[in-house]
């Protein structure tokens, strides 16, 4: 009896849903993946030609477009960076058609590619390989300073050590990956941009706002993630660069393809060395004696190298990567005490195996990862202090599994982390730990419902952390919303994050100078509150407007900050801080007009102390930066003017007395792009600070005046297959 | 024409009242540091935290002036000389001295040391002044109108000088002893220099570690306060020393824990400050305390404990100026805090910029 009801249950519902399908319009569904990689694409355009109808990818690079037309229609996908791809695809009444596109990188910076970040709908800006090669940008430094939010600062020239800021934050509280392992230094907690140089790289993201309930610990102000690159086919690359200060350049990248039945292979592998002698002239300030003075022991030099492999097979994909890094560098301190004999060396060694596939509705990964890391520091005859020769060796070991699966338009994901580090350093004091684990577990989700034609999406996410250094575990809640259509989007976000103490605030060797705090607590966000509004593809008579704007508002409960006390000995301690505050960018083409293009940002970030007897901007802390860019071709050369504001910072707890001005500097490039056959390149001369200002982001930390560098990048384009629209399995 | 007339009258009738106001400049010609008419006295206050020089009127404390000398982490000022209306500030760490307009309130050069730290500073003269270099372990004389700005003069003496003292013809330098990671190499030494020729007329031992304040007594003797090594918990003590014979002419100990600056009056008053009590009141003629350890001159917290002293001053009424750090751990406001002559009771709290550390009192 039982088994006929169901029966006849079934039947039922099986007459239901045929009904039901008889009465929608067709739709489309699918996900846009970049090529080789498989990586999605977030916010390529699918667009139905003819029919107005258009929607952008989402972040996992999902789309999905309702009401067509039946029959055979033309739609096309195009994301900045990657080669539009047109597909037939026939549609019918009732029937959801899913297309899956695998769009080609757009190695060849051809003129008119928008040199500007995407940013896709969960806010997140992404920079993708043709992006990177055509910024000019030797290190992730330079490709990250001009987006609304970030701050870098840089202890001086080219090749000297750089840290990164997101929303007023400590350098600390911003999470970097690569390829998902942690660069931020275990001792400091703070990422050394200049240690990723840029040939290697495929795709950088920048996650604005508190990420723990994704990434955990450290992704309290934002997170950077960094991607190596894959091959696209087989390729040849070389890159020269020679400039300003000693500076040269030299890049070699090789990668093949091959289709082997059903298996498909593909190799990369990428070299790269740069030297900088780093000897500028710089105004020396009066308490140093005035004058000018040629920077000394600034000089670097540095290599990296890539090898990465893959293999697929069906809807299975095994990946490895090496990746190695030296560098060697002087570290010549404060001008007004320059250390004339102080030295860093580096090396880094990692490599990682995963593997991904996806079987029906549900696609998954795992990944494991080991590196070692050494840095040594020292120098015989420091200007103050006793002579050090300090080292720190850190070896690391990771795995992570996620599952993620696709449920209609709704997404629910998973995943765990475990990682065991082990280190030892001549700078930290005795009884300090020699290792540490963590633990993280993760869910997301992401709930998608279209009601009058507004797309609405919510978005849950929760993680628990747990660390070995800290006392208790962490759980980091977020919940966004959105809703949009195919111009605009608006999101709201509620969430927590957090950042431990670093090695470095705790155990560091206690000096004449420094003095650690072993009772420091864990940063935390408690509740960071965002809301933005997104405009897209706004036409204004030949322009085309895109334009963002975040407000949030993320204090702190115990930020870490140094001070000196009454002995001058400096120390960490715990202090709450207000932060609020916005961003706004806008980005204008005008393709009929010598292929214009137009950029700027403006952010303020209200970074205060909440204290009885500390109050106003943190010091170190912009309240205001801001860039712009102006791009347009002429003559067949593409010429790009491009200017960074940072606003007045407070050095000192008096909010008057001596502030670090603030700098308005301008950089220019002209490039000119050719081709033959299947060799490509382009010729490129830049000007940095060209109105020859002084300027620095810390005192008496000065960077170069007007430099120039000269660079030529040599290819042989990828040789590609087409890649056909593939039907899910699930399919109808 | 009428209205004019009267306007007028007003007009100078305001300025008439505005000139009698005792916040204005009791000398024109002076300026700011004349200061009020009912009190011409100028407190000088080294900022550390601030880098900054802060001058406030004590007849109207609320009016201040201040001089920045550059944010950099190098500047590490806690001392500071004055003569006439020039003032010298050694910056620490960034080995160079500022030598200050007071009456502009303008830094008018800098003097550097090739490298080192500067501490100590003491004029010779209105053209003349000698500065310590705390690491390097020598003393250095410049002159104010001299062609460049490094001082090339110098002579070495005991290891870590620090405070300069010139009395008559003779500049008596006081040494900690320390090496080079600031422990104590054995007992303070005061090094005895000809302040024109820098030569060394001789040295005396402190009997005690880590000198770090000393100060001529009213009886022209040279009183030294033994710090003993910063947290050995070794209470401090005064040696006394006769500035022209070199001889120690007594020792004292019992001043409490990590004392510092010293100060003493024209009654012969010394007072002792430390971190981590406030200030003790010592009679040097008698030798006993008027406030001792177990009674400093503190602005209390609400558990009855002291705020600590980095430094004093006496003003030529006898009230007790002092200065007290901060605390950002403990979420307490820097001070100067004042005391009355006599009864040591607690009158008036002055915020003279963040982590004060030497004070001094003057009249231009």
């Amino acid at each position: 009896m039982m088994l006929r009801s169901l029966r006849f249950l079934f039947l039922l519902l099986a007459c239901g849903v045929h009904a039901l399908h008889a009465q929608f319009p067709p739709e489309l569904r699918g996900r846009v993946t970049e090529r080789g990689s498989g990586a999605p694409i977030p916010g390529a355009v699918v667009e139905v030609a003819g029919s107005g109808l258009r929607t952008a990818a989402t972040a996992d690079g999902g789309f999905h477009l309702r009401g067509l037309l039946p029959g055979e229609q033309e739609v096309r996908v195009r994301a900045f960076g990657y080669r539009t791809s047109t597909r037939p695809v026939q549609t019918e009444n009732g029937r959801s058609t899913w297309l899956s596109v695998a769009l080609e990188p757009e190695a060849v910076a051809l003129e008119g590619i928008r040199v500007t970040a995407v940013r896709s709908e969960t806010g997140a800006t992404t920079l993708n390989r043709a992006e990177i090669e055509t910024s000019g940008a030797r290190e992730l430094s330079e490709l990250l300073r001009d987006q609304a939010g970030v701050v870098v600062t840089r202890r001086g020239g080219p090749g000297s050590p750089a840290h990164v800021s997101i929303r007023g934050s400590s350098a600390d509280e911003v999470l970097v990956l690569l390829d998902g392992v942690p660069v931020n230094s275990l001792l400091t907690g703070e990422a050394d941009l200049s240690t990723i140089p840029l040939e290697a790289v495929g795709r950088v993201t920048v996650l604005r706002g508190a990420q723990s309930a994704r990434y955990g610990g450290r992704a309290m102000a934002g997170v950077i993630l960094v991607e190596t690159r894959r091959s696209a086919g087989t390729e040849l690359g070389a890159r020269l660069r020679a400039g300003s200060w000693g500076e040269l350049g030299a890049a070699l990248s090789a990668g093949t393809r091959a289709d082997v039945g059903r298996t498909v292979l593909d190799g990369l592998a990428t070299a790269e060395w740069q030297q900088v002698a780093g000897d500028f002239p710089y105004a020396v300030p009066a308490v140093g004696g005035g004058g000018e003075s040629i920077r000394r022991n600034a000089d670097a030099a540095g290599w990296n190298g890539l090898a990465t492999g893959s293999l697929r097979r069906g809807e299975t994909e095994v990946r490895a990567r090496v990746e190695a890094l030296g560098l060697e560098r002087g570290m010549p301190g404060s001008i007004v005490r320059s250390a004339a004999t102080a030295r860093q060396a580096q090396d880094r060694l990692s490599g990682s195996v995963s593997a991904a596939g996806h079987r029906g509705v549900a696609e998954w990964t795992v990944t494991l990862d080991a590196g070692r890391q050494r840095a040594a520091y020292h120098d015989h005859a420091p200007p103050f202090g006793v002579p050090y020769d300090d080292e720190v060796k850190v070896g690391s070991a990771g795995a992570s599994v996620s599952a993620t699966a696709l449920l209609g338009a709704n997404v629910l994901a998973a995943g765990a982390e475990v990682r065991r580090i082990g280190f030892a350093s001549t700078m930290l004091a005795e009884g300090a730990p020699d290792g540490q684990a963590l633990i993280g577990a993760w869910t997301q989700g992401r709930l998608s419902r279209e009601v009058s034609g507004i797309h609405l999406e919510i978005l849950p996410g929760l993680r628990v952390d747990h660390n070995t250094l800290l006392d208790r575990a962490f759980l980091s809640p977020r919940l966004g919303a959105s809703g949009g259509a195919s111009r605009w989007t608006v999101r709201a976000s509620v969430g927590s994050a957090y950042s431990p103490p670093s090695l470095a605030d705790q155990f560091f060797q206690e000096g004449v100078m420094v003095r650690p705090n072993p009772n420091l607590r864990p940063e935390r966000v408690r509740m960071e509150v965002e809301g933005s509004l997104e405009l897209r593809d706004l036409l204004l008579g030949p322009a085309r407007l895109d334009a963002e704007f975040a407000a949030y508002r993320a204090d702190v409960d115990g930020m870490i900050l140094w001070s000196p006390d009454h002995r001058f000995v400096w120390a960490p301690d715990n202090f709450d801080v207000h932060r609020s505050g916005w961003d706004a960018s806008a980005r204008a083409s005008l393709p009929a007009l010598r292929s214009t293009e137009l950029q700027a940002t403006l952010s303020r970030a209200a970074v205060e102390y909440d204290t009885p007897v500390l109050s106003g901007q943190v010091i170190y802390r912009p309240r205001w930066t801001a860039s712009g860019r102006a791009a347009a071709s002429l003559l067949g050369v593409r010429t790009e003017i491009s200017t960074r504001y940072v606003g007045e910072r407070r050095t000192v707890e008096n909010p008057r007395l001596n502030r670090l001005p603030s700098h308005t500097l301008f950089d220019a490039r002209l490039t000119r792009h050719w081709s033959a056959g299947a060799w490509g390149g382009e010729l490129s001369l830049s000007a940095e600070n060209l109105l020859d200002r002084d300027a620095a982001m810390l005192l008496d930390y000065p960077y170069p005046r007007r430099s120039w560098a000269l660079s030529a990048r040599l290819r042989r384009e990828p040789r590609r297959a087409s890649a056909p629209a593939t039907r899910s399995p699930h399919d109808p | 024409m009428k209205t004019l007339y009267r306007s007028t009258a007003l007009l100078l009738s305001a300025l008439a009242v505005a000139a009698c106001n005792g916040d204005d400049p009791f000398d024109p010609q002076l300026g700011f540091v004349s200061g009020t008419r009912d009190n011409p006295q100028i407190g000088l206050v080294v900022n550390s935290t601030d880098k900054a020089l802060t001058l406030f009127q004590l007849g109207n404390p609320a009016e201040k002036r201040q001089i920045p000398f550059g944010a950099s982490t190098v500047v590490t000022p806690v001392g500071l000389s004055v003569r006439g209306t020039q003032a010298l500030v050694p910056l620490g760490n960034a080995a160079s001295v500022a030598l200050i307009d007071l009456p502009t309130q303008r830094i008018t050069r800098f003097f550097q040391f090739p490298k080192g730290n500067a501490t100590g500073s003491a004029f010779v003269s209105d053209t003349v002044a000698l500065v310590s270099n705390l690491i390097d372990d020598y003393v250095g004389r410049l002159t104010l109108g001299q062609a460049g700005n490094v001082i090339t003069q110098t002579v070495n003496v005991a290891p870590a000088p620090g405070t300069i003292i010139v009395t008559g013809n003779r500049a008596l330098v006081v040494s900690g002893n320390l090496d080079e990671n600031f422990k104590p190499l054995g007992n303070g030494v005061v090094t005895a220099l000809d302040p024109n020729t820098l030569q060394v007329l001789g040295t005396v031992q402190t009997g005690g570690r880590n000198p770090q304040g000393a100060a001529l007594g009213s009886d022209g003797l040279l009183y030294v306060i033994n710090s003993e090594p910063f947290g050995s918990g070794v209470p401090g003590s005064v040696t006394i020393i006769d500035p022209s014979t070199l001889q120690v002419r007594g020792h004292i100990s019992g001043f409490g824990d990590f004392p510092g600056g010293i100060t003493i009056d024209r009654n012969g008053l010394a007072y002792v400050s430390g971190f981590n009590f406030g200030t003790l009141v010592w009679n040097t003629k008698t030798r006993t305390f008027v406030r001792g350890p177990d009674n400093p001159v503190c602005a209390k917290l609400a558990d009855g404990s002291c705020r600590g002293a980095f430094d004093n001053a006496v003003d030529a009424n006898g009230t007790l100026y002092q200065t007290f750090f901060g605390s950002r751990s403990k979420n307490l406001n820097p001070y100067v805090f004042v005391y009355a002559p006599g009864t040591f009771a607690l009158t008036d709290s002055i915020a003279a910029g963040a982590g004060p550390t030497a004070i001094e009192i003057q009249r231009f």
